[in-house]
């Protein structure tokens, strides 16, 4: 028997319409049922193979200055032992200038609480997802908590820990797109509301003439203020009642080995 | 056992991990063509959301988005082959 070609074409669509639809099914079903069950078989199943990449990335990478010459090594080292005293120096006074501040709080009966932190390495970097998300070797058995601030270097915050599995957890980028936080704005100290734009970048926007100047910090007040990031431009034109801020997180999260998570 | 069809799933998976997302979901839209109904594709496409999205706060407040576009992309796929003549005359 012979059958007309668009009525077996009909339903092939038909069929692949109720396969995905199949799917698609199961997945919402059970992110409804049971929320993040689905999500941490995956987590907990590839978390292996991510350390595997991370350690073969890491070897390649270390690899790769064979292949360099010696005297753009014996460049490269010079110059980062010129950045190094810099930032040794600068250091240094950070150091003396928070030793003031703990002593200054301290005198009006706000000492800083002790920050109770856990080091997670990074797994994936934000290359690799879709989402601009960054996977942790640190989860629920760490006691990791959803909602808490993450760090690097101890003292600039990149984000906040979104989804906790047993043994990881996704942490969202203050710069992912779409993501807003409320912060104050160098020794202005005006609040405004960043917005993150991908690629370690944020957006704000304040009315004209609002003091703020390009290199002021944007930080996270609270009992531990912590930086979040650093004004690049200002701009604004004539007719704008309203200057349009361009600020960039000081961590390059694509070299981050490590993140410090609040627990 | 269709055994192109297994030792492409099983460089998918592999891709989905080692290599960024846009990368192994293209090779996967790829095999869509030339496999029949190549569900492995919405798989795919949900161990990425699964490894790197974070629920409703990522993908701006919808879960599962990746898995979403790749379903309907998979139906797109099947039902562009029927225009094909390259699929009529199998």
């Amino acid at each position: 028997m012979s059958y007309r070609q668009k009525n077996r074409n009909t339903s092939r669509a038909k069929i692949a319409a109720l396969i995905a639809l199949s799917v698609l099914a199961v997945v919402f079903g059970m992110h409804k049922l049971s929320p993040g069950r689905l999500d941490s078989v995956v987590q907990t199943v590839m978390k292996p193979f991510l350390s595997l990449r991370t350690a073969s990335s890491r070897e390649l990478a270390s690899s790769a200055t064979l292949l360099r010459s010696k005297r753009s090594l014996a460049e490269e080292n010079a110059r980062l032992k010129a950045e190094l005293a810099e930032t040794k120096a600068r250091l240094a006074l950070e150091e003396a200038l928070q030793r003031e501040n703990v002593t200054l709080r301290g005198l009006l009966g706000r000492a800083p609480r002790e920050l109770n932190t856990i080091a997670g390495a990074v797994l994936s970097k934000p290359g690799f997802s879709p989402y601009d998300t960054i996977v942790v070797d640190a989860g629920q058995s760490d006691g990791v908590v959803k909602d808490k601030l993450v760090r690097a270097y101890e003292d600039v915050a990149i984000g906040y820990v979104a989804s906790v599995y047993d043994t990881t957890s996704i942490v969202v980028l203050y710069t992912s797109p779409g993501v807003t936080r409320d912060v104050v704005i160098g020794e202005t100290g005006i609040q405004a509301t960043i917005t993150g734009m991908g690629g370690g970048n944020f957006q704000l926007k304040l009315p004209r003439d609002s003091g703020v100047r390009e290199n002021d910090t944007i930080t996270i007040t609270g009992e531990n203020p912590v930086v979040v990031g650093k004004i690049q431009k200002i701009m604004s034109t004539d007719a704008d009642s309203f200057e349009t801020i361009f600020a960039a997180s000081p961590v390059n999260i694509h070299t981050l080995e490590y993140v410090f998570l609040e627990i | 056992m269709n055994w192109p069809r297994v030792i492409t799933g099983s460089i998918l998976l592999v891709l989905s991990i080692a290599v960024p997302w846009w990368v192994a979901l293209s090779v996967a839209f790829v095999a869509a063509f030339y496999f029949s109904r190549y569900v492995e594709f919405i798989v795919v496409a949900f161990i990425i959301d699964a490894l790197y999205g974070a629920g409703t706060a990522a993908g701006l407040g919808f879960p599962y988005m990746i898995t979403t576009a790749a379903a309907l992309l998979f139906v797109i796929v099947e039902t562009l082959k029927q225009y094909l003549i390259f699929y009529n005359r199998r």
